[in-house]
């Protein structure tokens, strides 16, 4: 009977040669977006689940609140936190301290390892996380100062030890930065893998953060400074949320409102699992991905699958008239329904089957343009690994491909085993209303989804075309990096001699300026906690971003000067207790109360503890993306070793002027590692999920237009062939191409219509609350529905009319002959 | 073998109510060769849904060799159906992706009957048809004579004791339609019930008996033998 049921369904198939094509192909297209989209979606929700204390891990995060207004979301907060946790809460059975380091120079065995990435944990961190051993022992490894635990494949940078006895490697040392005490070897770990949202080089005992000659106390048990990172472990079975409503009395006992750290304080918990994709927190210290990408990949995956499925049901049944006599003389030789039934879904499923062989064949064509898309190393693999909710995407394909292969055969089945035999049989065959509707329905359903796309796509793509020409209020183009030299000490002659160096870097051809910054754009500046006014006695304190520049930064970055000055080299002192003059930019300038950029100049504003001199005003910039707003910064005159350096080049002899560049550094900072980007692509990096979501939006949008338009065009073929006879009487009888033409496409056009004022006002409620995450953005015009309805209707057009036309085009007495 | 009595059928649409069958009765016994004939729209066809277990009855008796059948359920009607009953059609009505010998086989696949004795099944009514040698041939490469032959033995496979042939000479030549006809009676002569509906006076004649209907009820009958 399955042999009888597969031979005919094979020779339905390579009998209907069009539609066939059609089913298969868009099946195959739609099945092969969706596997493709799975694979990243399930990489992304892994993330962290090979941690076996997944569950029961927590990450401290923090809000502070100044005047009643939040001035941090962070995921930093004060180092005393996470043991005042455990102490207080019996909830609480584990808790380590983290504090990260990146862009390390390690020095091994006299070779020089640049941006190295290593964190500062304490012991405890090696139980709860799980980040197994192939050397030392995870009990003791990090409990002395100065220990340190390298990954396996660091081991292999470091020493050369792949596949080697990674024992004989406990005991060894090596320097990081400028460090005086070399670390000792503790452990090797396995190596990290990708999606652990922590990542790191190497680990080093938390407790050497405030031994030594120079101890940094604040890190140890401190209430003042929130400046680090914490996990905590809660007791098995455990309700966080619950739980953490402690955390208000909490809060009181240990800050006492904001007497403590001039801030009132509140604590969450986050758990481990959402760490990666549900990170909108300031000084994210992990590898963070976007949630709203991930789900909204999903959901396309998913329109698109359902697309496909919506072309095989609509084809199915409107070709039903097709199969009638088929499904009549089975029955009249002793079928009953339910073999019929059988009989169809078994079509289906091969169809289905073929369609999803197809699909990872495209699937292994596509995987390389895809994986560069996402900027992940993917494969059909990822789609068993486990992930968030267990295995639950595996399980969720798997359901939705066997749901999607019934549902769209069921449908099918059901109405061609319905016929009545003799009727067919005689010929007396018609299409039934309910089936018409429901096929127009489907079809209004998937334009629907395919005109929320296209509008999706269009309003991201303006998005991102807004944000890229907003002026930044600094110009970084054509600024390149370079590392900074953080192995040269900090002492009275580093000034002068990074002074020199930019003179002499300037006498370079190609170069226009040189300039130091604690911070670049991009990057996430320091805040201060603590400034007013000085005349101003209303008790008003303020937060605001500080960065430490030189004298020519305004200039290299063309940052506009609206009132007073710049600094001068005299404002600078290798003392930092003797600087006292401050540039502020003209949010700065309104937060303080000044009238006007000019009324702040020669004021004095009171921040760290002591008087500064308001010298100037600048226009405000934006350091961080447009998702930010723009925040009150404050500018000092500072040198750091830890101030990388950006260099105003001509793009022409880029090679030969950064080589010059490069001798020059290595003179006067002999040691360093000479390593440099370009400012530009870096900034936009802040943009790499927006950008991600954009382009896989258009790309998956222009799948499921083009699996719709399949669909179209198979019930195009359908209507056109049946009515072929009056194609035929309404040629002879006058009417022209173009009226033929018409009267075929204004059915489909009206249903495509209806579909965009269905799809219209919810792809508008879902993009408006997209936007919400920017805090500068464009406002949707009439104009990209305008547009959208247009191209859905251009696209369904020209569909149609290729079969239309043909039909239009034909020879009327064919037509009428064969009646 | 068949006892209908007072068997009613409507048809209905939104607006209008068609009585196809109109309190009909009429009895045809095992072995007998009987032709209904009569106007298009008589509810011949009808008829035929009915006595073939295709459709139900809005009223009336229909007993099945001694079985009230007018009220069985689709499964009920299907394995009685396949079982016991054969069709053949004007147009033939073999599936175009089967080959000759697939399209005959079909009754026994549906009636579960395995492979070996289904080969075995077929051939002997191949044989007797005279299409052996067509038994690969798809419907479309057969002459319309050869494509009856096949939906005969397509018919009489599964050895039903009843057949029902709609106009089975209709899209055949004279030669080829007395060919089906002689085959028809054979079958008769070998013990198979046969109701035929026909236009053709020319073929109502090889049966025993004709049930001429009007308007879904019987006028007349003529017992030819």
């Amino acid at each position: 009977m399955l042999q009888n049921y597969f031979k005919t369904a094979w020779r339905n198939i390579r009998k209907s040669k069009t539609f066939s094509f059609i089913n298969i192909a868009g099946l195959s297209i739609g099945m092969a977006a969706c596997l493709l989209i799975l694979q990243y979606v399930n990489f992304e929700l892994s993330f962290d689940q090979f941690n076996a204390h997944k569950n029961d891990l927590y990450r401290v995060v923090n809000d502070r609140y100044q005047n009643g207004k939040l001035i941090q979301h962070g995921t930093i907060t004060y180092s005393g936190i996470g043991k005042a946790m455990q102490d207080d809460f019996p909830e609480v059975v584990n808790h380590t301290r983290v504090e990260p380091g990146s862009g390390l120079i390690v020095t091994c065995n006299d070779k020089k390892f640049g941006e190295q990435q290593a964190l500062a944990v304490d012991n405890s961190f090696l139980t709860m996380f799980s980040y197994p051993f192939l050397a030392g022992d995870p009990a003791t490894a990090l409990k002395e100062p100065y220990s340190a635990i390298i990954t396996r494949v660091t081991a292999d940078r470091y020493f050369n030890a792949r596949d080697h006895d990674f024992s004989s490697l406990i005991g060894k040392t090596l320097v990081l930065g400028t460090d005086s005490m070399p670390y000792k070897i503790t452990g090797i770990c396995r190596d990290i893998p990708e999606n652990s949202h922590l990542q790191f080089d190497v680990l080093i005992s938390y407790l050497t953060l405030y031994s030594g000659k120079y101890p940094y106390i604040q890190s140890n048990y401190d209430f003042t400074n929130s400046n680090f990172w914490h996990y905590i472990q809660l007791r098995p079975g455990t309700d966080y949320r619950s739980f953490q409503k402690k955390f208000e009395a909490f809060s009181q006992r240990h800050f006492e409102g904001n007497k403590i750290s001039g801030s009132v304080e509140k604590f969450y918990l986050q758990p481990l699992e959402q760490a990666h994709l549900y990170s909108d927190f300031e000084y994210e210290i992990g590898r963070t991905g976007s949630a709203t990408v991930v789900w909204g990949l999903l959901i396309i995956a998913l329109f698109i699958i359902v697309i496909a499925w919506v072309n095989y049901i609509n084809l199915s049944t409107a070709r039903s008239a097709e199969r009638a006599r088929e499904v009549g003389v089975r029955k009249v030789t002793g079928a009953t329904r339910s073999q019929l039934i059988r009989q169809f879904l078994t079509e289906s499923l091969l169809i289905n089957m073929i369609a999803l062989v197809f699909a990872i064949l495209l699937v292994l064509a596509l995987q390389t343009p895809f994986n560069a898309l996402v900027r992940h190393q993917l494969s059909l693999s990822f789609l068993l690994q486990r992930s968030l909710g267990g295995y639950s995407v595996s399980i969720g394909l798997l359901a939705l491909i066997l749901t999607g292969i019934l549902v769209s055969a069921f449908y099918p089945a059901f109405v061609l085993s319905s016929f009545r035999p003799i009727l067919v049989l005689k010929g007396k065959f018609s299409a039934s209303k309910k089936g018409i509707a429901l096929r127009k329905g489907l079809v209004v359903g998937q334009f629907a989804i395919t005109v929320v796309l296209i509008i999706g796509s269009l309003v991201v793509y303006h998005q991102m075309k807004y944000l890229n020409e907003q002026e930044l209020g600094m110009n970084i183009d054509q600024i390149l990096i370079v590392k900074p030299p953080m192995l040269t000490n900090f002492d009275s002659s580093f000034m002068a001699s990074e002074n020199s160096f930019k003179e002499e870097t300037k006498q370079i051809a190609g170069i226009r300026g040189v300039t130091f910054a604690n911070t670049v754009a991009g990057d996430e500046m320091s805040r201060d906690f603590d400034v007013s006014r000085v005349s101003d006695n209303s008790g008003n304190h303020f937060t605001v971003r500080n960065m430490g520049i030189d004298y020519e930064y305004l200039n290299v970055y063309g940052i506009k000067l609206l009132a007073g000055r710049n600094f001068t080299p005299q404002d600078y002192n290798a003392d930092y207790n003797k600087l006292h003059t401050v540039i502020l930019n003209e949010s700065a300038v309104k937060m303080l109360g000044f009238p006007a950029p000019a009324a702040a100049i020669g004021k004095q504003i009171m921040r760290g503890g002591s008087r500064w001199d308001v010298v100037g005003v600048i226009g405000d910039f934006h350091q961080k993306s447009l998702r930010y707003p723009l925040e009150p910064t404050t500018l000092v005159p500072s040198y750091s070793t830890y101030s990388p350096l950006s260099i105003k080049i001509n793009p022409m002899n880029l090679a030969a002027t950064m080589a010059s560049v490069k001798a020059k550094y290595a003179r006067f900072f002999p040691g360093n590692l000479f390593d440099y980007y370009f400012l530009d692509e870096k900034f936009s990096e802040q943009y790499k999920n927006d950008r991600l979501f954009g382009k896989s939006f258009g790309i998956f949008a222009g799948f499921a237009v083009f699996i719709a338009c399949l669909g179209l065009l198979g019930l195009a073929l359908f209507a056109t062939t049946q009515r072929t006879k009056e194609i035929g009487v309404r040629k002879v009888l006058g009417a022209s191409v173009v009226q033929i033409v018409l009267l075929l496409s204004k059915d489909f056009i009206r249903l495509v219509l209806i579909a965009f004022i269905i799809a219209s006002p919810p792809a508008y409620l879902i993009m408006q609350q997209w936007l919400q995450d920017f805090a500068y953005r464009i406002n949707i015009g009439w104009w990209v529905f305008a547009l959208a309805g247009s191209l859905a209707v251009f696209v369904a057009l020209t569909t149609i009319s290729f079969q239309a036309i043909r039909a239009a085009l034909a020879n009327p007495v064919n037509a009428l002959r064969s009646e | 073998m068949i006892k209908i009595s007072e068997l009613q059928k409507y048809y209905r649409t939104e607006e209008v109510e068609t009585i196809a069958l109109n309190k009909l009765s009429f009895e045809v016994k095992e072995g007998e060769f009987v032709a209904v004939m009569g106007p298009s729209g008589c509810g011949k066809s009808t008829l035929l849904n009915i006595l073939g277990l295709l459709d139900d009855p809005d009223g009336g008796s229909f007993l099945f060799n001694g079985t009230e059948v007018a009220h069985f359920n689709e499964r009920k009607r299907a394995d009685l159906r396949k079982r016991n009953i054969g069709f053949v059609f004007q147009s033939f009505n073999l599936i175009d992706e089967l080959t000759v010998f697939e399209n005959v086989e079909l009754p026994l696949i549906y009636l579960g009957v395995k492979g070996p004795e289904r080969k075995q099944r077929v051939e002997v009514v191949l044989d007797k048809m005279q299409i052996m040698h067509r038994r690969n041939h798809y419907p479309q490469q057969l002459s319309g004579g050869q494509q009856q032959r096949v939906a005969v033995a397509r018919a009489v496979v599964n050895n039903p004791k009843l057949i029902l042939a709609d106009e089975p000479t209709g899209n055949l030549d004279s030669s080829n339609g007395n060919e089906v006809m002689q085959l028809m009676t054979d079958l008769n002569e070998q013990g198979t019930t046969i109701i035929m509906v026909t236009h053709s006076e020319h073929d109502s004649r090889y049966s025993h008996r004709i049930i001429r209907m009007l308007d879904g009820q019987t006028v007349t009958e003529n017992i030819l033998v």
